[in-house]
């Protein structure tokens, strides 16, 4: 076969009309997971992934703020505008961790005088007189915002925690449910199930049996799919604008990092490890390090 | 007298492009949009440019550069022996990992994305040619070292066994890390190499 020059012309002019004929990036979820290993994306993925490991050995992840338009972390930190995963998985947990300290003093000296016994009608507890702390519905909430506030008003002698929004923003990405089931524990102050003391939950936790299977809450692509201290096996994603999901206490993980995912794109199987008592899907929702409701959303 | 100088003097590199090999950056162009296109052309040519030194200093000459289907391959005329073989295709390589390493390095200073993706793709081509899978460099390498201690018609015949046992164990890698579909392109176009260039002889690729 003779190629002219003629030839190659007319084939890249034709690739790159259906390049630009086409949506940029909007690959099938169903279709994607097979195909997508075509994609030269992944490689182009992995080579800058190799590139970063030669650069600055293991250069941490950053998480775009804000302003980012693309939904990829870039190479390199650029100030203020990112700030390193690391960094915020370790605040996050301390502050977790923190919280379980120190505000649930007020309850334990109550528990004492009921004579060690566990607490569980929090709201009777607390005196009628304290102004609720949480602010009044604006116009815009819907129903789920509403309820939600109402539940958390039983504990209004508890500040919300740093980092912490009640806010329902409007966020800029569709999404969707990372999977079906009962919220068996949601976002906010609770009764932590295995210290029995009122600790604030930063997700909310979702029923799913060991291996059934979890969703990206929207497209975006993997931070890390790794192994954190309590949460178990927890996969991350970044939607871009700042935000990013979290997925907790996986069985296993089926997303890789630095893979760019769908919405509602299988990234992980449902499972028990890390704290806990049973298997289910802790599922947060944070934007430049502050967790939102997911509930509000899911 | 003048003629004599003429016919001393090597003839100029030659540099064919076939068909085959615009057809493999038109897939490559029709598939991926992240500037991959960008840094495979530089990778390649310092690659080989490493192969062209290492010719150079063993006072052979380089004839004829080839990019088709199979990739890049180099001719050259002049005699090497076995070590002087393993070293030339072994320049390829190490010319390349230490250029993507600096590329790496200064893309990591610059906090340009270019450079950086230029060194990690240039680091996995040249580890993938250092695969011992004729004609692969790594091929090159192992039946050359391996000539220089035994009977050259031995060393073939361990050095492609070796080759398909590699083949065989790299898509074998390739599936168990779920990255099947790209490994096993590579590996059936590897395969259709090894068929295609059973012969090889002064060809490097």
């Amino acid at each position: 076969m003779k190629l002219g020059l003629t030839h190659v012309a007319i084939l890249i002019l034709s690739i790159t009309a259906i390049k630009l004929a086409l949506p940029p990036k909007a690959p099938e979820p169903e279709a994607g997971t097979a195909l997508s290993v075509l994609k030269m994306e992944q490689l182009a993925d992995f080579a800058m992934s190799v590139g970063r490991g030669l650069a600055g050995v293991n250069a941490p992840i950053y998480v775009s703020k804000m302003e980012e338009d693309g939904t990829k972390p870039s190479a390199t930190p650029k100030l203020k505008t990112e700030f390193p995963l690391e960094d915020m998985v370790e605040q996050n947990l301390k502050g977790f961790k923190a919280q379980a300290e120190t505000k649930p003093s007020l309850l334990a000296t109550v528990s004492e005088a009921n004579g060690g016994f566990p607490l569980v009608e929090i709201p009777s507890a607390v005196p009628e007189a304290l102004p609720p702390a949480t602010p009044a519905p604006s116009p815009e909430t819907n129903p789920k915002v509403d309820a939600f506030l109402q539940a958390q008003a039983a504990f209004a002698q508890y500040s919300l925690p740093e980092k912490v929004s009640y806010d329902y923003p409007v966020l800029p990405f569709e999404y969707g449910s990372p999977g079906d089931g009962r919220a068996s524990s949601g976002f906010g102050y609770r009764m932590h199930p295995i210290q029995n003391t009122v600790r604030f939950h930063y997700g909310t936790d979702i029923a799913r049996n060991e291996g059934d299977d979890i969703y990206a809450f929207a497209n975006g692509t993997v931070l890390s799919a790794s192994e954190i201290s309590g949460y178990g096996l927890t996969v991350m994603l970044d939607h871009g604008n700042g935000y990013t999901s979290l997925y907790a206490h996986c069985s296993s993980t089926v997303a890789k990092v630095g893979e760019w995912v769908a919405k509602g794109q299988l990234i992980a199987k449902a499972g028990q490890t890390g704290n806990v008592t049973g298997p289910h899907l802790h599922f947060e929702l944070m934007c430049n390090g502050i967790y939102y409701n997911p509930e509000f959303y899911v | 007298m003048k003629a004599l100088l003429k016919k001393a003097q090597p003839p100029p590199l030659k540099i064919r492009v076939g068909a085959g090999f615009l057809l493999m950056l038109a897939l490559v162009y029709a598939l991926e949009s992240s500037g991959l296109l960008a840094v495979i052309l530089p990778s390649v040519i310092v690659h080989e440019l490493g192969h062209i030194f290492a010719l150079g200093r063993f006072g052979a000459h380089p004839t004829r550069l080839t990019a088709d289907v199979a990739g890049f391959s180099l001719d050259y005329m002049g005699e090497l022996n076995h070590l002087q073989a393993t070293a030339t295709a072994a320049a390829g390589p190490v010319f390349g990992l230490v250029l993507a390493a600096a590329a790496a390095r200064l893309g990591g200073h610059f906090e340009s994305e270019y450079l950086l993706l230029w060194g990690g793709f240039g680091f996995i081509l040249n580890i993938f040619n250092l695969l011992p899978i004729a004609p692969l460099d790594g091929g090159r390498i192992v039946y050359h070292l391996l000539a220089l201690v035994m009977k050259e018609d031995v060393a073939a015949r361990i050095s492609n066994v070796l080759a398909w046992v590699f083949l065989a164990l790299f898509l074998a890698v390739g599936a168990a890390l779920g990255i099947g579909v790209a490994v096993g392109l590579v590996g059936i176009w590897l395969i259709l190499l090894r068929c295609r260039t059973c012969k090889w002889r002064k060809s490097m690729t």
